[in-house]
């Protein structure tokens, strides 16, 4: 029986190299990739630190802000700028400008109105992007003297409705002077999504200080506020939602 | 012999080929080393393991007890968030703010002269005026105006963009400008 006796020769040597392998393989089977999964999991671990971070910071963040504070604070601002074309707050401050002003308005259009919607989606022009708004163009004629045509062109940049002037035209041909302006109105949307990682910052003083500004801002008309307000966020998990 | 009372017939003690006996000491070696070694790794690397597991685990339950509260108060995010982006946009609208009211002192100065007929303004600030002077000594005047007020940066590039007798007499004159509002 040649097996056995190499069996009974090798004995040792064959169980110590079967050792020798068992512990190798451990070590390279078991143990490497275990070392590997553990430093894979240590990065997890210092992602997932940073980002229980970030997370705990804006809790404790959220937790200190009043939430009817900033509700005040959207609705001053978005009569200002509003969440949408909002055309009825551009009719409405037109008249209230030209009714103190006392310019007789012939007509007021709107050019290319395009969508009622929220449009958060569209692509902005260049003007716009540069802005960071978007802007609706619109045109106003009226008549009256030099003095109120300067008064209505002047005030309709100083309400409550924020408004430039692009272009204009006055005629003082005939015995009343005529004027013709092309203004854009801004408006610019909520926002769609509210971000569950990204880490907020409270309102800076310079922030504060433009919503003060702007509160200041006399009010091109009350019902455009509480055309705002009823758009207003409330109660939702994502407030911005449709 | 062997012991008495030893009725094995097989030797006991298994004998390693002589010729082999050296390496058998160093596989030995080895083996025991290798063992040592992977035992020894194995309760390190396990224990590590099972301590960033648990970390994972702990900060896992962590980040979703947060995110609960955060979308809790999500409301309060969105309120912030728009607050934000619509001072970011005020800021710039109030920066870049145009008034039309210097184009008026000018046209005040303008029409403390002669007689305005119109007065256009395009989207590139370019102001176009139309003033009816009696006189070319009104005309000179209404344009040393518009140069002093070249001087002071108020208005650029100006021009005489026109100069047309009127049919009742006197001149209209057209003056061009780009005006920094």
């Amino acid at each position: 029986m040649p097996f056995k006796k190499f069996l009974r020769l090798y004995k040792n040597i064959i169980s110590m190299s079967v050792w020798s392998l068992c512990a190798v393989g451990g070590i390279l089977f078991g143990v490497f990739p275990l070392a590997q999964k553990s430093v894979t999991v240590w990065r997890n671990v210092q992602a997932l630190t940073k980002e229980v971070n970030v997370l705990k910071n804006k809790s404790d963040m959220l937790a200190l802000l009043d939430e009817d504070t900033l509700r005040r604070h959207v609705l001053t601002l978005a009569s200002a700028v509003p969440p949408d074309k909002s055309l009825p707050s551009i009719l409405t401050a037109v008249d209230t400008v030209s009714g103190g002003s006392g310019l007789a308005i012939g007509d007021v259009s709107l050019i290319k109105p395009g969508s009622l919607a929220t449009e958060s989606a569209k692509k902005l022009s260049q003007d716009e992007a540069k802005i960071g708004a978007s802007l609706l163009p619109f045109s106003v004629s009226g008549r009256g003297s030099f003095d109120q045509i300067r008064s209505f062109l002047s005030a309709i940049t100083t309400v409550r409705r924020m408004f430039r002037v692009r272009s204009m035209n006055i005629s003082f041909r005939d015995t009343l002077p005529s004027v013709r302006a092309d203004l854009d109105a801004y408006y610019y949307p909520y926002p769609s999504a509210v971000g569950t990682t990204q880490s907020i910052v409270n309102l800076t003083p310079e922030e504060e200080q433009t919503i003060a500004l702007v509160g200041k801002i006399p009010l091109a008309s009350a019902t455009s506020v509480s055309a705002m307000s009823a758009s207003m966020p409330s109660g939702k998990d994502d407030p911005f939602s449709p | 012999m062997g012991r008495a009372g030893n009725i094995n017939l097989i030797t006991t003690t298994i004998e390693t080929a002589p010729e082999f006996a050296g390496y058998f000491k160093i596989l030995q070696k080895v083996s025991y080393t290798s063992l040592i070694v992977l035992i020894v790794s194995g309760v390190i690397v396990g224990s590590i393991f099972a301590y960033v597991s648990s970390r994972q685990s702990a900060l896992r339950t962590e980040k979703n007890t947060l995110l609960a509260q955060i979308n809790r108060q999500s409301v309060t995010e969105g309120l912030l968030l728009a607050v934000k982006q619509r001072v970011a946009v005020i800021d710039k609208i109030l920066a870049g703010k145009q008034g039309v009211e210097p184009l008026f002192a000018i046209v005040d100065g303008v029409a403390a002269v002669g007689k305005p007929v119109s007065l256009l303004l395009d989207e590139f600030k370019t102001v176009t005026i139309v003033v009816h002077v009696g006189s070319v000594g009104e005309a000179i005047t209404v344009a040393d105006g518009i140069l002093e007020k070249a001087k002071t940066n108020v208005i650029t590039k100006p021009a005489l963009a026109s100069f047309t007798v009127n049919k009742e007499g006197g001149f209209d004159m057209g003056i061009s400008f780009v005006v920094q509002l």
